[in-house]
């Protein structure tokens, strides 16, 4: 099977300092990437790369064959992004938003119309299509986004922190649209800090650290070699330990109490 | 400035205790509020471009001394009337006037912030300590605009009235002060008890922007008024209808304490101005403040995280389009021209920044027209004829609209959800030049039109039928202009920039071009109409067709022509 996504020696600067360190990545169609690292290891780098909001990098990155950045445009019509922080113009209804999305992958406003009141129904949020997003909740917003980036049927679906604010009904529900989406030969690549959901619905586990992958598997190909959790194996691959050190010497800090008052 | 004031507390501090307030509570929060106050953007410095991000060194003293140069012009009400009582009357309407203005305008984002209650209501800090620190933070506030206003009256008083007049004139200012409080504070109540939070700071917009008029318009009329007026020794509290003003009742009591007059209108209005402030009091305390902490409290989530203030926008008629909608469909070429032209819409309806900074260009317009109407002398005839007499003056008030065109289409590119400009890179736009003329047909349509028909009706009514080659021609030759200096400067994507960015001077280039454009194409049309009438006529044709050829141009940049944040 012919890879969906190839990446070839990524390398990617902010100034002088290197966050991505010739990556190489090769993604087969259909599969469900957990995509896992620290705070600013890179993950949302990547994507950000691949979804086509930074064009400022070396090395090569080919979605179904065609460069991220000379067929920048044929790609934008297969990919969908869903970004992790809750960027979004607030000051617009959520059908206001999702209408100037669409029409920019050219949908016709009656399909727009009718895809994004049907999602959003399904997220609970149908009384909330004529209202204001800037008296949202995080995870209100974050419905709207996850609509946004599913609503013109993209072959391959960026995911940076999807679940980021939803509640626990919304969790399952998106865990579950992630899954039927795969199984519908999309592929989904999925950033997270959420050890737990990665390991449950992830074909594949990539883990990247200081702009490197230094593990790449399916959950159980790396437990056998590393461990018995994700979590457990993430500690262990990223050189973190003795946390119960680091929270002892955290709570010692209140040992000398001082008063200014006194 | 703030460490004077700060220094008064920790002096008071054995009165803090005796009152139960903490003074180092006290004075940690009041510091806190004072350097907040530093750091935003006060109305009297809505010209500059100055970032309001940072806190700027001598901020406090800058602001001073602008309201130093007010209290410079309105003392100079009182060289210029020589009757005293009506120059006090004309200071005191100014100061109070202004001093409500400020106080709704810059103080109102202070008052409605409820935002620290999150910071201090968790902490050990007394309800008294709480409400002392916003006693004395109002207090401070008010100093910082009073002492400035007041000073230069003050030192003509007590150079020509002496001692005793000085004391009266200090007491009459704190009383100005106080009432002005009141009525701001009943305004306050008023519209916080009978509209929606949302609706609330609506109204605060309008009033800011109406403030700024009244700035621009007093710092253009007062020095006219003065020439006009100087010397004059009329008794404008004749005029019973002044009666209205509070500032009449404070020149009332001027005329009976330092001049011994005892007419019934006197006596009325000086026992108004001495009662009224209890009686504010009274009807604050009786009627209106009720439930006023719990309406304070929405207002602040109002604009936040509280789904019960938001408002639904209608869902409409799917028979019948919005203005919006219909006008899109005639002037967009394709969806993504589309789909921006009702983006740049609907943000610049709802963005509060895009208004405050938008709309004082309005009115800047409108003052501008009337400063020219009312730069001659005599009846309503007599300036009417003036003007005939400058065939010409429709000319510069009609291409002074293409500055307004220009600033609207500048400020498209900024919005405080700048952020969220990444949907313009994840959706396979491939011209992104329709982004730009959406926006730019938007800004035509919304807002150009409308002011340039109202000119075209107001000059119509003043120079007659015979301009209407002039309007026509200047109309064609505007959209000329203002898409030709777009295409050159303005390749920035709508609302992708955050407004912090406008005092980088990103459209400099812009404004410049635009002000040398327009007055070229301006003196090229004088030139025509002055020499050649029918060639004006001709003007229009062949700016029209060069518009459509830019907008062509314009429509097609590529993605390495367009400049990104």
């Amino acid at each position: 099977m012919e890879p969906i996504i190839e990446i070839h020696n990524l390398q990617k600067f902010y100034g002088k300092k290197e966050v991505l360190h010739g990556l190489n990545l090769s993604i087969l169609p259909g599969q469900i990437i957990g995509y896992i690292g620290a705070n600013g290891a890179g993950k949302s780098t990547t994507v950000r790369i691949l979804a086509g909001l930074d064009g400022q990098f070396s090395g090569e990155v080919k979605i179904k064959g065609m460069d991220v950045r000379k067929d920048a445009i044929a790609i934008k019509r297969i990919i969908g992004y869903i970004p992790e922080l809750n960027e979004i113009y607030e000051v617009l209804t959520p059908k206001e938003f999702l209408l100037t999305v669409g029409r920019l992958h050219d949908l016709s406003d009656e399909t727009i119309l009718q895809r994004s009141t049907d999602m959003l129904t399904y997220f609970g949020l149908s009384d909330q299509f004529n209202n204001r997003m800037d008296t949202f909740s995080k995870g209100m917003r974050q419905k709207v986004l996850l609509v946004s980036g599913l609503l013109h049927n993209p072959e391959i679906i960026f995911m940076d922190e999807p679940l980021s604010g939803l509640d626990a009904n919304a969790v399952i529900l998106v865990k579950e649209i992630i899954v039927q989406l795969s199984e519908q030969g999309k592929t989904v690549i999925y950033c997270s800090h959420n050890m737990d959901t990665v390991e449950k619905i992830s074909d594949r586990i990539i883990l990247i650290d200081q702009g490197k992958i230094i593990a790449d598997g399916t959950f159980e190909a790396l437990r056998r070699n590393e461990g018995d959790s994700l979590e457990k194996l993430f500690s262990q691959l990223t050189g973190q330990s003795g946390f119960g050190q680091i929270a002892n010497a955290f709570t010692q800090s209140f040992s000398k109490p001082e008063d200014p008052h006194e | 400035m703030n460490k004077l004031l700060l220094s008064t507390i920790s002096l008071l501090n054995p009165f803090w205790r005796s009152l139960g307030v903490d003074p180092h509570h006290l004075y940690t929060i009041v510091e806190v509020k004072l350097i907040m106050d530093g750091r935003r953007k006060s109305s009297v410095s809505y010209l500059s471009n100055r970032s309001n991000q940072k806190e700027v060194k001598g901020q406090d003293v800058l602001t001073m001394l602008a309201f130093g140069l007010l209290g410079f012009l309105f003392m100079f009400f009182m060289v210029a009337l020589r009757y005293r009582p009506s120059g006090v009357f004309v200071f005191f309407s100014g100061f109070m006037a202004f001093l409500a203005m400020t106080l709704i305008s810059d103080f109102t984002d202070v008052l409605i912030d409820v935002r620290d209650n999150a910071v201090l209501l968790p902490r050990p800090v007394s309800g008294r300590t709480l409400g002392v620190s916003r006693i004395l933070h109002i207090f401070f506030y008010l100093i910082k605009l009073i002492v400035p206003l007041t000073l230069p009256a003050l030192v003509f008083i007590v150079a020509y009235d002496g001692v005793l007049a000085l004391l009266l004139f200090s007491v009459l200012a704190l009383m100005a002060t106080i009432l002005t409080l009141l009525l701001v504070n009943l305004v306050y109540l008023a519209l916080m008890r009978w509209t929606s939070p949302r609706r609330f700071k609506e109204i605060i917009n309008i009033i800011q922007v109406v403030f700024f008029g009244f700035t621009f318009a007093g710092y253009q009329l007062i020095p006219r008024l003065i020439g006009a007026s100087f010397g004059a020794d009329v008794n404008l509290l004749n005029n019973h209808w002044f009666g209205w003003a509070p500032s009449s009742w404070l020149a009332a009591i001027w005329s009976w304490w330092m001049m011994g007059i005892t007419t019934p209108y006197i006596y009325g209005w000086a026992i108004l101005g001495l009662a009224m402030p209890f009686v504010a009091i009274y009807l604050i305390a009786q009627f209106l403040s009720k439930g006023f902490a719990a309406k304070l409290l929405s207002l602040g989530e109002g604009g936040n995280n509280s789904q019960s203030q938001a408002p639904p926008i209608p869902a409409g008629n799917p028979s019948r389009q919005s203005w919006m909608a219909m006008t899109s469909n005639w002037m967009c070429r394709n969806r993504t021209e589309k789909a921006s032209y009702e983006l740049g819409w609907r943000m610049t309806q709802r963005s509060r920044d895009f208004k405050l900074k938008f709309y004082p260009s309005m009115v800047m317009l409108v003052v501008y027209f009337f400063g020219i109407f009312l730069s001659g002398s005599g009846g309503f005839k007599e300036r009417l004829e003036m003007l005939h007499e400058f065939p010409f003056m429709h000319l510069m008030v009609l291409y002074f609209a293409a500055l307004i065109a220009m600033s609207g289409i500048s400020l498209t590119m900024y919005s405080d959800q700048y952020k969220g400009m990444w949907i313009y890179l994840v959706n396979p736009v491939a011209q992104p030049g329709y982004l730009l003329s959406g926006v730019f047909k938007m800004i035509l349509v919304r807002f150009f039109l409308p002011i340039y028909f109202c000119i075209s009706v107001m000059c119509l009514a003043i120079w007659g039928v015979a301009i209407i080659g002039d309007l026509v021609a200047a109309f064609a030759n505007i959209l000329f202009l203002s898409i030709s200096t777009s295409s050159v400067t303005n390749t920035y994507l709508p609302f992708s920039y955050p407004w912090e960015e406008v005092s980088k001077g990103r459209n400099v280039g812009l404004s410049i071009l635009t002000m040398f454009f327009s007055g070229f194409i301006g003196v090229c049309h004088f030139g025509l109409a002055y020499y050649f009438p029918i060639g004006v006529w001709l003007m229009a044709p062949i700016s029209g067709f060069l518009f459509f050829r830019v907008m062509g141009y314009y429509q097609q940049l590529k993605w390495r022509n367009i400049s990104l944040n």
